[in-house]
């Protein structure tokens, strides 16, 4: 959680988000060396009526990714009381506090 | 740059492909738009099911001359079943492309459904498996804890109550509602022109016969998010296994190639924040990382840690 919330106040370190671009894009030339990759990446965009973009497209998207933008979404998509939780164990009692850690409303929810 | 040729067929299935003349094989896919999310309760898991029946047996080919056929090639042929759709694939030398797309075709528009109650118990085993695995199961749980009791929250698998009770009949109605001609696409990638490839499928169409007529169909989308959900299955493991996350982002987003770049900033590799701090720092864990999935209206984001503490 520390680091989620790290991340949305846009502490990012250096070289961490150019890495994870140019981590994306050696990615995806990586897995369209494959035909399989190819001929997926083909059939689910139209299965799913999603844009087919062009490499250079996609590429351009990644590099205009910022830190604002990293944040943000993190902000969005991951604050504590958006979070649900799921967990498989021992023992539930143990599950729910360390759930609680992370978001005690839901665990408060639960239990009433 | 990937240069792709897209057309319709008069039965409505789109055709989508890609000339590779550097190899020598073809990759050939069947998608149909049928996936868990398509489902009602009572029908829990027929998507997956019918995926293991096309192998089974079609109008032209048993069980064994499927398998036999694909073998003889040196070929893969497998499929696969998500949320929101089936895919039914194979990697083919090109010399035995016409071949395996008549057995293909046959098994997607044709399939017998046979040996039904032997299949049931194999998908009841693949269940049960699935349950004796933690580490899956928690992500089965997650999507309930997220998704509550719409579709989208179901395990792709189904459950066993249905699975051990369908009946031919559902499976069949199923099978004919969902896979018509505008909810099927066939994608090749490899060395093969798009006019051939037409031209091979027209004919192979010809001899299994077209794909039922479109009967129009609605996928429910996920109007409200519910609130967030908590979830546990108590099993005696050694370790927890835990997910924490929140619904995410859709496929055609603009804000995907962030959230792509934030799930690997915080936890898809092994130079994440996740990685570093809870195994390399501090030893908390042998598998830990962040997942995000992407649906057609919304999506999943989260991590999950597997631990004993």
């Amino acid at each position: 959680m520390e680091q989620i919330a790290d991340i949305a106040a846009g502490n990012l370190r250096p070289g961490e988000l150019e890495r994870a671009q140019e981590s994306l894009k050696g990615r995806i030339m990586l897995s369209m060396e494959s035909t399989s990759n190819r001929m997926s990446r083909l059939g689910k965009s139209v299965i799913s009526d999603t844009e087919l973009m062009t490499f250079d497209r996609i590429f351009a998207e990644i590099d205009a990714v910022d830190t604002e933008a990293i944040a943000e979404l993190a902000t969005v998509l991951l604050p504590t009381e958006r979070l649900s939780a799921s967990g498989v164990g021992a023992d539930e009692n143990r599950f729910r506090a360390a759930v609680a850690r992370a978001n005690s409303a839901l665990v408060a929810r639960a239990a009433a | 740059m990937q240069k792709y040729v897209l057309s319709e067929l008069d039965s409505g299935e789109r055709v989508i492909s890609e000339k590779v003349a550097s190899v020598r094989s073809v990759s050939l896919g069947f998608w149909i738009g049928a996936g868990s999310r398509d489902e009602r309760d009572g029908r829990a898991g027929v998507s997956h099911f019918i995926e293991h029946l096309l192998f089974k047996g079609s109008r032209s080919y048993d069980a064994q001359q499927i398998a036999e056929t694909f073998d003889a090639m040196g070929a893969e042929l497998n499929a696969a079943t998500s949320r929101e759709h089936t895919v039914v694939y194979s990697r083919v030398p090109d010399r035995h492309v016409d071949e395996a797309l008549q057995v293909m075709t046959d098994m997607v528009f044709a399939p017998r459904f046979a040996e039904l109650d032997q299949e049931r118990e194999v998908v009841l085993e693949e269940i049960a498996m699935y349950e004796d695995t933690p580490q899956e199961l928690v992500h089965d749980l997650f999507s309930q804890a997220v998704f509550g009791s719409h579709a989208l929250g179901r395990p792709v698998i189904g459950t066993a109550e249905v699975i051990s009770t369908i009946s031919r009949r559902a499976i069949a109605g199923y099978h004919r509602s969902m896979y018509t001609g505008p909810n099927i696409v066939v994608s090749a990638a490899g060395n093969i022109t798009h006019e051939r490839l037409l031209a091979l499928l027209e004919n192979a169409e010809r001899r299994t016969g077209e794909p039922s007529r479109p009967v129009p169909r609605v996928r429910r989308p996920l109007a409200r998010t519910p609130s967030p959900g908590l979830r546990f299955q108590r099993k005696d493991t050694e370790q927890y296994h835990l997910c924490l996350g929140a619904p995410g982002i859709s496929r055609s987003d603009r804000r995907r190639f962030a959230a792509s770049i934030l799930d690997s900033i915080l936890g898809g590799s092994a130079s994440s924040r996740l990685f570093q701090e809870i195994r390399e720092k501090r030893g908390m864990a042998y598998s830990v990382y962040s997942f995000a999935s992407q649906y057609i209206d919304t999506g999943l984001i989260g991590i999950y840690v597997g631990t004993r503490e």
